[in-house]
């Protein structure tokens, strides 16, 4: 690039210019004007031109040659288009540069004109130009002015790419921003408290969206619109402080209705229709909290100073993005914690109703007088409740868990029952001895088992029931003896009935007081059997519940046992009977024949138990509410074992012989009968002294 | 003449038997006790005993056989026992005591005739 001409420079080049005029013939003297104009097409920055008609260049300044390259000789008397004017538009200005000429005007005359230009070394660069035209001598004189673009190009280009990365730099800010009110959001879900939480979130976003009012909405379970944070001032007069609101679906109305109910962001800055009792609001905003396409809540902004725009939008949009996860996250984890406090609850009333079904069960198992013993499938004690702990003489705490051998002594059980749970057959059962205090009357226990089969119909464990059957063995054994005796009871006067009406019907022989005597003995026995007939079926109709009825007459207590004494005085010849009466007869209101059973069995049993010549004594004795009779004997007496049995079904004092006939029920009929006519039978006995049976009966 | 002693404590039973045994002319002997049955089998040495097993007093029926079974003076006495018992068990004891029969009470008095005189001959 050349430098700027000095002075004198110029004065040299005017002269030079002088002298090309003088070839021309022009005048040496230049006007101020002149020298000045050349100066100017000297110094300028711009590149000059001027050519002639045929578009050869007549003047070409030292900016010309600086912008193009070419050297002003080079230049000088060619033709520009060729050179200057980049190839494809060489033509079109061909063609212009002709119309001008031709027509003495120029189009675009005095514009500035972007254009294209070509350098010497074949480059390009943007140019504007201005071009004129003047006249001279007439001769046509084309003036060019161009400025090379370049740098301003450059420049523009620069201010551009500044101002793109001032905008994005200034987007990143805003971003940062943006995650910075992001984070605190975040931050606030996560660390406030609940109670907290809705407002503060709600702070932030009225910071960030500069706007006056706003709520924060989620969606609860039922798919309501719960706003637990709201400004104050929305509503007015209806909003209770501290409380959270619900809105039902069916209630979702105005813009923030339409964001929940089509899950869109909408934003009005004017028109907004508000219900009754709401504040004015020109501006708002709502944008839905989605989470994976399902609605969780509303964000909703009001009264912004400036106008709702995309940006905004967009900002909000991306904190309710975020809010949407963590509100997901939230409501999940309340749902869950609101699951497992029920599950809780529910585990809690289950566990509580097994619990109390297990005290039943407990109380139950306890309670049972039976001995209970629970093993499981390997024959160790699970359960063990108080009477087996008695009968076998261990501690459940003791043998808990440990085979069933440990809680029993016994080698013969032991053997019995690890025998038995081995075979796990339901409904076996054996028995067993245990001792008792009386070494010659062990007890006698049976062990029944049974499987327990879990819910899967699996071997679970035995139960092990012990029922302590040593009465009813007892009983049993009477029983048997019972029968045993009253066969033997039953034969004996039918030795003489049959015995006896045989002989005298088959014999020729006999006597007519052997006749007699004969038919008197049937006779006899006959009653006697009759007898024990009934007393066997009183006893049966004792035992199996029906009891008696009571056939009531008045009756005299003195006259009932005269009637009945004589066939005892018979029966028991050397034994002395008396009857002891008070002054005043005694009327009573009973069941004669049973009464007079009662008698005969206590009478009979003194007899029988008396020695021969002894004193059987009847006293009735008058109380004022009451009859009382007893009879007294000289006999073997009882101990007060005895005694105690003696009202049992069978027990016969003296059983070992059985010489003493009796059915063992007679004392049972007795008390049976006085009982069911309202009195009391006791027995006072002394062995070897005497026995006193005493009843009495209501008057 | 055969001797025949019946014990029994039931003078009934006693009876009954004499009075059935009496037309093939035997001579009866009656005890009422074990004791008694010893005392006059002794002293009789009767060809037949007809024993009661149930006695009241010390000694019952079975005893009383033993007893003179054992004995070699009334060990020839045949005992038949007769009684009211019934049980397979009784049987059991009566011939393990020495007697060779059994009757049960109640009887026919003419089967028990044909059976004395089956075993006297």
């Amino acid at each position: 690039m050349a430098k700027k001409p000095t002075y004198e420079e110029l004065e040299q080049r005017v002269r030079e210019l002088e002298g090309n005029s003088n070839r021309d013939g022009e005048s040496k003297n230049k006007s101020e004007m002149e020298s000045f104009c050349e100066a100017t097409i000297y110094a300028s920055a711009d590149a000059m031109v001027i050519a002639d008609e045929d578009a050869k260049v007549l003047l070409w300044n030292p900016s010309a040659e600086k912008i193009f390259g070419y050297k002003e000789k080079e230049m000088i008397g060619r033709h520009f288009h060729d050179l200057i004017i980049p190839e494809e538009n060489r033509e079109r200005v061909t063609k212009q540069f002709g119309k001008a000429v031709r027509t003495g005007t120029l189009s675009h005359y005095g514009r500035l004109i972007p254009t294209e230009g070509l350098r010497k070394d074949g480059s390009r660069f943007p140019l504007e130009h201005t071009i004129s035209m003047f006249e001279t001598n007439g001769k046509l004189r084309l003036v060019a002015i161009l400025r090379d673009m370049t740098v301003q190009e450059r420049m523009a280009e620069l201010k551009k790419a500044l101002a793109a990365a001032k905008q994005a730099e200034e987007k990143v800010v805003e971003s940062q921003r943006e995650l910075t009110v992001r984070n605190r959001i975040a931050d606030i879900f996560l660390t406030r408290p609940e109670t907290d939480m809705y407002g503060e979130v709600l702070d932030v976003i009225l910071d960030i969206m500069e706007s006056r009012y706003g709520f924060f909405g989620y969606i609860n379970e039922e798919g309501n619109m719960v706003a637990p944070s709201m400004t104050k001032e929305i509503f007015d007069k209806c909003q209770m402080p501290g409380k959270d609101i619900i809105f039902r679906r069916r209630d979702w109305v105005g813009i923030w209705g339409q964001t929940l109910l089509e899950k869109k962001t909408i934003y009005a800055n004017k028109g907004l229709h508000l219900p009754k009792g709401h504040v004015a609001l020109a501006r708002a905003m709502t944008v839905p909290i989605v989470y994976q396409e399902e609605l969780v809540g509303i964000l909703a902004v009001a009264d912004k100073e400036t106008d709702y725009d995309e940006s905004n939008a967009q900002t909000l949009e991306a904190v309710a993005a975020d809010i949407a996860s963590i509100l997901r996250v939230r409501m999940q984890r309340d749902f869950e914690e609101k699951t497992r406090r029920e599950t809780e609850k529910k585990l809690q009333a289950s566990l509580s109703d097994t619990e109390q079904a297990r005290d039943r069960i407990d109380g139950i198992i306890k309670s049972v007088a039976d001995g209970l013993i629970v093993t499981d499938i390997y024959s160790r004690i699970v359960l063990m409740n108080r009477a087996a702990e008695d009968l076998l003489g261990v501690r459940f705490s003791e043998v808990i868990d440990r085979p069933i051998d440990f809680a029993i002594k016994e080698k013969a059980l032991r053997e019995k029952v690890r025998e038995t749970l081995e075979k796990k057959t339901t409904g076996y059962h054996f028995d067993f001895e245990l001792p008792s205090d009386d070494p010659k009357n062990p007890r006698i226990m049976r062990a029944r088992t049974s499987v327990i089969h879990d819910r899967e119909g699996k071997d679970s464990g035995i139960v092990t029931i012990i029922h302590d059957v040593t009465h009813e063995r007892e009983v049993d054994r009477m029983k048997t003896e019972f029968i045993s005796t009253a066969a033997h009871e039953l034969r004996t006067p039918l030795t003489s009935i049959q015995g006896f009406s045989e002989i005298l019907l088959m014999r020729e022989d006999l006597k007519a007081e052997e006749k007699k005597k004969f038919l008197t003995y049937i006779n006899k026995q006959s009653v006697g059997l009759a007898m024990i007939i009934n007393d066997l079926l009183d006893i049966s109709r004792i035992e199996s519940g029906r009891g008696f009825s009571l056939d009531k007459v008045p009756c005299n207590a003195g006259d009932a046992i005269q009637e009945i004494l004589p066939y005892f005085q018979e029966q028991y010849k050397n034994h002395q009977f008396e009857v002891v009466l008070p002054e005043k007869p005694v009327q009573l209101h009973v069941d004669k024949e049973k009464v007079g059973q009662v008698l005969k069995n206590l009478l009979s049993n003194a007899a029988k138990y008396s020695p021969e010549g002894a004193l059987i004594r009847t006293v009735v004795e008058k109380f004022k509410d009451h009859c009382r009779i007893s009879v007294q004997d000289q006999g073997m007496g009882m101990t007060p074992e005895q005694v105690d049995k003696i009202f049992d079904k069978f027990y016969r004092v003296d059983a070992s012989n059985t010489a003493i006939e009796g059915t063992g029920l007679g004392m049972t009929v007795v008390k049976h009968i006085v009982e069911a006519h309202g009195g009391e039978v006791w027995v006072e006995s002394e062995v070897g002294k005497g026995t006193v049976v005493t009843f009495t009966i209501p008057i | 003449m055969k001797k025949i002693l019946i014990v029994d404590d039931q003078i009934e039973v006693r009876e009954l038997v004499e009075v059935t045994l009496r037309v093939d002319d035997y001579e009866i002997f009656q005890a009422e006790s074990g004791e008694k049955a010893i005392e006059i089998a002794k002293a009789e040495k009767p060809d037949l005993i007809i024993m009661d097993i149930m006695m009241p007093g010390g000694m019952d029926g079975l005893e009383a056989t033993r007893i003179i079974k054992n004995d070699p003076n009334t060990k020839d006495c045949i005992v038949i026992m007769l009684t009211a018992k019934g049980q397979q068990a009784d049987r059991e004891k009566g011939s393990e005591a020495g007697a060779v029969d059994y009757f049960a009470k109640p009887f026919s008095p003419l089967d028990l005739m044909r059976k004395v005189e089956e075993v006297l001959g």
